[in-house]
């Protein structure tokens, strides 16, 4: 007979045993998955910058991670970082909030488009809503744009193909312009553009606004996907906030914006069969690890620590053999193809 | 009587019987130094044999030593020098991200996708003055920026100069618009990146040695 409620619970249920007493770097029962990611599933990453680590992680053990706008071939690897290649399932940079999240599915579908997009900074062109992936910016507005309809181009596809979305939550706080609304990942006038609070407003988002977002968010995507069902898997950035423009200091507001995070990931697991939550937060927060996580800025989270985090995550979701690397339209296929041409001709004119 | 040594890959298997029936009055030596076999073989570090002006065992052809300073002339034809090997498909490109992309002293030698173009700095260095390049036919695989491609023509051009080596671009005749090579001279619908006996013929003929 139990005696009370927490008597036949396991040690993962009580502090003592689960956290104090426990190992930091192997959790028990800290993440059970709520579905399963099958081999051939098509993966999309995206999310505030943590999510490059786990993008990186699931392509190292086979998992099929979408590139719909691969790195150009002759662009040497250590440099696809710089130009936003290879972090993300496409070349979008950091998309920090959900707003940022959902009007980029607005625009893909064509019910929204940003405005004021277009920064300048010593007569060079920035794509506002992605500054970092061209950091030397454009020659011309022009080019802006043509860059930006191919990148949506591919994001629609994306949008369409993907089974398993993996998001990662990381900020409330956001710069947005006035008129219009547009969200933009960074204050006017950090990376480009120039700073002016009549045309740009500081909004930090509530559980509320975020919580409408994301369900605006999925039914813009099922639009795209012609009501194709889709799983999303959430964690939550366990980086702080750099600064905050929010009035309070640095800590508190990074301790609103993750609670606030945390409880939407939670909300939304609790509530959406195909979503799921990942608690690299916690692995990295928790106590037991007295801030060893994190490099000396407490910000950045060491390579080591990420490593331990994924080593959760592929407890529940198992690395797979066979190592594939996607792209909608494969080149690999593509240079077979060529070889074999390459190898007729030669047969046929040299016999080798 | 001159004696030409030819090097390549499939290029060279399509050109070669143009070359064999119109420069009858040279004696012509064939030589794989591209093709997949010699990819795969560089990718898994092959590198040629050197002993003086000898060089050989190759991943095509890996029991055959040649004495360059028997040659009056080597050719490449093609060897793995194509635009759309650096960029593979139609993607807007800003100056910076193709000045990365080109802007390199290893451009033409340590190629995408870690195959190592050793013949295109050794022979070269073995055979002074004696190189001349035709590089690959402009794929029709995509309609590249023309101002990627007319970059990766000003880096070659650069390229054989340090090197020594005489280049000799495919006739402007032969290209449309769009910098990719007219659609008659292809060998087939499904084959956007080998051409046909006459786009070879019009290659050849702008050759200045003949």
């Amino acid at each position: 007979m139990r005696c009370n409620p927490y008597t036949s619970l396991p040690k993962n249920a009580f502090w003592k045993t689960g956290v104090a007493q426990e190992t930091p770097y192997k959790v028990e029962g800290i993440y059970q998955k709520k579905f399963t990611i099958p081999p051939e599933a098509n993966i999309a990453t995206a999310g505030s910058c943590f999510a490059q680590h786990i993008s990186r992680h699931l392509k190292q053990n086979g998992y099929n991670v979408l590139d719909v706008e691969p790195a150009p071939r002759g662009l040497p690897e250590s440099r696809h970082q710089k130009f936003g290649f290879s972090m993300y399932s496409a070349r979008y940079g950091n998309i920090y909030s959900v707003r940022q999240l959902l009007q980029l599915s607005q625009e893909v579908v064509g019910d929204w488009s940003p405005q004021n997009y277009i920064w300048e900074k010593d007569g060079k062109f920035y794509d506002a809503l992605r500054p970092a992936v061209e950091p030397e910016g454009l020659d011309s507005a022009e080019e802006v744009v043509e860059h930006r309809i191919f990148h949506i181009k591919n994001v629609k596809k994306l949008f369409q193909e993907f089974d398993c979305l993996i998001f990662t939550l990381g900020l409330t706080e956001m710069w947005i312009h006035k008129e219009s609304g547009t969200v933009y990942p960074t204050a006017p006038g950090t990376l480009a553009g120039v700073f002016d609070d009549e045309l740009y407003q500081f909004e930090n988002a509530t559980f509320m606004s975020i919580l409408q977002d994301f369900e605006a968010f999925e039914n813009t995507l099922l639009k795209i996907r012609k009501n194709k069902p889709f799983k999303i898997l959430l964690t939550v950035s366990p980086v702080p906030l750099t600064a905050t423009a929010s009035g309070k200091h640095v800590l508190q507001s990074t301790c609103y914006s993750k609670a606030t995070l945390r409880s939407i990931a939670g909300h939304l697991s609790m509530h959406q069969e195909n979503i799921d939550y990942f608690p690299s937060y916690e692995i990295v927060t928790n106590p037991k690890m007295r801030s060893n996580g994190f490099s000396d800025n407490l910000r950045s989270v060491k390579s080591e620590t990420v490593e331990m985090v994924m080593k959760h995550f592929f407890a529940e979701h198992p690395t797979i053999e066979l190592k594939k690397e996607h792209t909608l339209e494969s080149n690999l296929s593509e240079d077979i193809k060529e070889d074999i041409q390459c190898e007729e001709a030669l047969m046929e004119a040299f016999g080798k | 009587m001159k004696k030409i040594l030819w090097c390549g890959g499939s290029h060279l298997g399509h050109a070669k019987k143009i070359i064999e029936s119109h420069f009858t009055e040279f004696t012509n030596s064939f030589y794989i130094t591209a093709g997949p076999k010699n990819k795969r073989w560089s990718i898994q570090g092959g590198r040629y044999f050197v002993e003086g002006s000898v060089v050989g065992d190759n991943g095509a052809e890996p029991d055959k030593r040649l004495d360059l300073s028997d040659f009056d002339q080597i050719i490449f034809i093609g060897q793995w020098i194509q635009p759309l090997k650096y960029l593979p498909r139609f993607q807007p490109i800003s100056t910076a991200l193709k000045h990365a992309i080109l802007r390199r002293d290893d451009l033409f030698i340590n190629l995408p996708g870690g195959n190592f173009n050793e013949p295109i700095v050794l022979f070269p260095k073995i055979a002074k003055g004696k190189c001349i390049l035709l590089c690959d036919p402009w794929n029709r695989n995509n309609a590249l920026p023309i101002a990627f491609i007319e970059d990766f023509k000003q880096e070659l051009i650069c390229f054989c100069q340090k090197e020594d080596i005489r280049l000799m671009f495919q006739p402007q005749s032969t290209l449309d618009k769009n910098l990719s090579t007219l659609e008659i001279f292809s060998r087939s619908q499904s084959d956007k990146s080998h051409f046909n006996t006459d786009f070879w013929r019009l290659y050849l003929q702008s050759l200045a040695i003949f």
